[in-house]
This record gives structure tokens, sequence and C-alpha cells, in this order.
């Protein structure tokens, strides 16, 4: 009977402790999830433009939105310009880190470098697109987020064209 | 046995089975609690995390503490199992609830990467947990028997704690 009860005190025990963990864990999941979700990094629309009408360098603007209950620092933003889904060319100087806070969104202005000579005359006509990642520190979320750009520009010709 | 003495061994019997059933509900939670610290899935959003050993480690002491109060293997070793598959069912709907709550899209992605994490923890913990059943089990009459003859001495008869007359049984031969 003893080692019954005994037992029965450590199940309780253990039992306790796992219901306390799992709930927990579900808060925080939630929350961070809902605070990964809620902030996004989008393409403005229209900003594209070609600094060089040979298509070798082009300047854009993302729009960096935190809708989420923390503040967040963005770095390392690095997008890849692509004609037609090929590589083009990608923002090579490095993304300082910005301060987003929450409810607030800042614009920034990425400067392209086209460095693939052999598909550098199509900027003109290609459909024009950007993937790449940046990653979010959030207040109070040990863990960063990797966050991945995917944005379609479509066809941009060349000023006065 | 007369008819008062098989109502109260089956009153015994009820509680006994009530009292495994709460102590199983218990350690599910444990063994679910320990999924959510160590998966792979939530790795990123909770912390803090634990190591895959000491959910093999929660799993196995679960099944021992089942095995030491069960006192038949036929039901034992499907409630350690059942054990394991509660617990990763309820951990793959700690993984896809957000899906539910709106905050993620209730994708086919999501719904089979649940299922896949849930199905592999029940791998993981059954294991364990079944042979810490084992182990609790065989563990339970030798200690039960060395507690006994502790406290009744070595030539006192042997009778099993749930065949020993109660109050009622006790009295109904003392008036017989």
């Amino acid at each position: 009977m003893r080692m019954f009860l005994a037992a029965l005190a450590v199940s309780l025990a253990l039992g306790v402790a796992g219901l306390v963990s799992l709930v927990a864990a579900m808060s925080e999941y939630n929350s961070t999830l809902e605070t990964y979700t809620q902030l996004s990094i989008r393409y403005e629309p229209d900003s594209f433009e070609w600094v060089e009408p040979d298509f070798g360098a082009a300047r854009t603007r993302m729009v960096i939105t935190n809708d989420s209950p923390a503040d967040a620092i963005v770095e390392d933003l690095s997008v890849f310009l692509r004609f037609d889904g090929e590589f083009a060319g990608t923002n090579y100087d490095r993304f300082p880190a910005l301060e987003v806070p929450q409810g607030e969104s800042r614009v920034v202005t990425l400067d392209l470098l086209v460095s693939t000579p052999s598909i550098q005359a199509e900027g003109g006509t290609a459909r024009l697109s950007l993937d790449g990642s940046a990653s979010v520190q959030f207040d109070g979320i040990e863990r960063d987020l990797n966050l991945n750009v995917n944005e379609r520009i479509g066809v941009v010709p060349a000023e006065g064209s | 046995m007369n008819d008062d003495g098989r109502r109260a061994r089956r009153r015994a019997q009820g509680s006994y089975w009530l009292l495994i059933a709460g102590q199983w509900l218990l350690l599910t939670l444990a063994i679910a609690g320990g999924m959510v610290r160590s998966s792979i899935a939530l790795r990123d959003y909770v912390s803090p995390n634990l190591s895959d050993g000491w959910l093999t480690a929660v799993a196995f002491v679960a099944g021992l503490l089942l095995g030491l109060t069960v006192i038949s293997p036929k039901v034992l070793f499907p409630l350690a199992l059942l054990m394991s598959l509660v617990a990763a069912a309820t951990f793959g709907a700690v993984v896809y609830m957000p899906a539910w709550q709106g905050t993620l899209f209730r994708s086919t992605t999501l719904s089979n990467y649940a299922q896949q994490q849930a199905l592999f923890l029940t791998i993981w913990t059954a294991a364990p947990a079944i042979l810490g059943s084992l182990i609790g089990y065989l563990l339970s009459g030798g200690i039960r028997r060395a507690l006994e003859l502790r406290r009744d001495g070595p030539d006192a008869e042997h009778i099993p704690w749930w065949e020993r007359p109660t109050r009622s049984t006790a009295r109904d031969n003392t008036n017989s």
C-alpha cells in the first residue's frame, strides 16, 4: 500500500510539472509565432528605377512594417535581383542594423548592382523580381527570425524609353 | 465470500482502477510536457529547450511508475503504449494550434508536419515507457514482499494487500 501511494504521489508531482510545462510552452509558442508573423518586408510599388541606362545598377525601396507587439531590429537584409528568375545582381553593400519599433514602419533604399554581364542587356524587358532574407531580433524573444523576402516587380524599362 | 464481501471487493477494485486512470492521465501529461520542451518542431519558439535524453528519461520513469502500481500485465503494456500515443497526439495538436487560431494558414504541409512529428515522438517514447513499465512490474512484487516481510516478519502468511479483508468483511467474519 505504501509503495502504491508513493508511486501515486510521484506521478502527481510529475503530472503537475508536465501540465505547467505544457501550458507555458503553448503560451510561449503562440506569442512568439504571432510576433514572427507580424513583421513584413515588402517592395514599395513603383519604387524600382534604373540608375544606369545600360541596366548596370538600380535602386529600389523596401518597406519594413512591424505590427508585432515587440520592438525589432532588422539586420543583414540581402536581396537578389532576378531577370526572369535568373540571378542578375544583389545589394553588395552591407545593410546596417535598423530599429523598427512596434507599430511602426521604416522605408529603406537598396542600391542594386547587376553583376551578370550575359543578361545585363535584358534588364529593360525582363520580368524583374527580388528574393532574399533578413535577420530580425525581437525584444523579449531569444531566437532571431530569419525572414524571407520574395517580391515581384514586373517589367521596368529604362528611363525615357 | 458473502454478498457484502463481494460488494466491498468490487468497490475496492473500482477505486483501484480509478486511481490507476488518474495516474495514467498525470503521467501522460508529464510525457506531453517533456515532448513540447524537447522537440525539434518547437525548438525555435519555446525555451528552455531540453535534450532528447530528458524526454527518454521522463518516458522511462512514467512507465516505471505505472509498472509499480498496475497489477495486471495485460492492462499495463497497452496503457504504457497508450500513454505515448495520447501524449504525442497532444503534442501534434500543440504544433497545429496556430492554424486553428488563425495565426498561420491551415495548410496540408503544416498538418503533415505535425502528424509526422507526433508519430516520431510516439515511437521515441513508447520504447522507454514499455521498458520502464516492465521493470516497474517486475520490481513491484519484490518491493511489496520486502515491505510485508519487514512489517509482519518472515513467518507471517503472505496475503496480497488487495486481497486482505476490509473492515466490513472483517466485521462480517467476526459476527458470523
